[in-house]
């Protein structure tokens, strides 16, 4: 529904609205489409960006948009959208470990980057290559390292987490078939009662 | 006045500063504490021994094949040094990773998975008994761990990451950590040649 109410031709219309802008991106998101990087996200936003107010745009003075039913749709959209807590999370330089055939199990190693003002919890994690996957970290004690499942990945406002060899990484189980090496494989990673986040990542040796 | 003082002391800085320059390394220490004898299974199911590796310098790594983070990588990186020194150098440098996890790594698994890194890897396995015997001459340590309820796999493996570099008398010559210099371990390889 809100994917309906942005893209009609009153979408420039809560583009303007500044509480909105922020959630441009997120919204986008929940009707499918992911945006794959931060800066592509800003670039929309200051192509959108208008200073004026919101019932002051020279498309609310078109006839048909006079009708107060309209307005008051299309500003209800804009309050519903401004309302909902959006995971402003991007997925970037995603690559998957390239493994034997014989194989289970690899890791995929990522940063996700949070473009957002409020904190976001990684809380599950899929790959289209594997039967399940799991975020892990590494602890090393008496001489020994040791994974350690991640249940929940905080990823603070503003800032990003890096999943990479030796440290945090994204296991992948029950690999079926085992990617090879140049193939692509989707990550995502998911925060409590939002969609999921995806990106395409490549399988490589590194 | 000054150029009185300073030119000998620019001298004696120069002749210090090529005495450094042309001192060879230090060659690399014997490692007296750890390494020593083992009689494991290869890949092909043969008996493989510690002196079957004698002659050639090793460098040497233990993990299991169901390890997705550092034991690919430290395998991938190790190869990949071994692939930056010349055919004539490779020759003389023998790739050995050795599992901790007896009962999924048999033989025939070692060789699919090993075989994807480059087929000159020797893997070695055997009963837990042998394993655990040769993980203590060499210090490796590695403690199975049981998953959480839950959790996708049986077990795991906690484990030191230290990659060995054997000499020709199968001494223990330097341990690197998984993360290595590429550079230093070549270099060090060299040395020994």
């Amino acid at each position: 529904m809100f994917a309906a109410c942005f893209n009609s031709p009153a979408g420039a219309v809560r583009k303007s609205a500044g509480a909105v802008r922020k959630s441009v991106g997120a919204v986008r998101k929940s009707a499918g489409a992911v945006c794959k990087s931060v800066g592509a996200v800003d670039r929309r936003r200051k192509a959108f960006a208008a200073d004026q107010p919101l019932l002051q745009l020279p498309l609310l003075q078109l006839p048909l948009l006079q009708l107060p039913f309209l307005k008051s749709f299309i500003t209800c959209c804009v309050v519903v959208a401004a309302s909902v807590s959006h995971a402003e999370l991007v997925i970037e330089d995603a690559w998957v470990r390239a493994v034997p055939p014989n194989s289970r199990t690899t890791a995929a190693y990522f940063t996700v980057r949070n473009s957002g003002d409020k904190e976001q919890i990684i809380v599950r994690a899929s790959a289209s290559v594997a039967g399940a996957a799991e975020i892990h970290g590494w602890i090393e004690t008496e001489g020994r390292k040791k994974m350690v499942r991640q249940h929940q990945v905080p990823v603070p406002a503003g800032a990003q987490v890096v999943l990479q060899t030796g440290g945090l990484h994204m296991m992948l189980f029950r690999l079926d078939p085992v990617p090879a090496a140049g193939e692509l494989a989707r990550l995502c990673v998911g925060v409590a009662d939002q969609p999921d986040v995806c990106a395409d990542a490549i399988v490589k040796m590194p | 006045m000054k150029a009185t003082v300073w030119r000998p002391l620019l001298a004696l800085l120069l002749t210090l500063g090529l005495a450094a320059c042309s001192e060879p390394k230090p060659e690399l220490p014997v490692n007296t504490r750890l390494g020593g004898d083992f009689v494991l299974l290869d890949q092909n199911g043969q008996t493989f021994e510690a002196r079957d590796l004698h002659g050639k310098l090793s460098l040497m790594f233990f993990g299991f094949t169901h390890c997705p983070d550092i034991c690919p990588a430290t395998l991938a990186r190790t190869v990949g040094a071994w692939k930056e020194l010349s055919d004539a150098e490779r020759e003389q440098v023998n790739l050995v990773f050795v599992t901790f996890d007896p009962v999924r790594d048999t033989p025939e698994h070692l060789k699919e998975y090993l075989n994807f890194f480059d087929p000159s890897v020797i893997g070695l396995t055997g009963s837990a008994d042998d394993i655990a015997a040769m993980a203590r001459r060499y210090g490796v340590v590695y403690l199975q761990e049981a998953a959480e309820t839950g959790a996708e796999q049986e077990y795991m493996f906690s484990h030191s990451d230290f990659v060995y570099l054997l000499d020709q008398q199968g001494r223990v010559r330097k341990l690197f950590k998984s993360d290595f210099n590429t550079e230093e371990l070549i270099a060090d390889v060299r040395s020994l040649l």
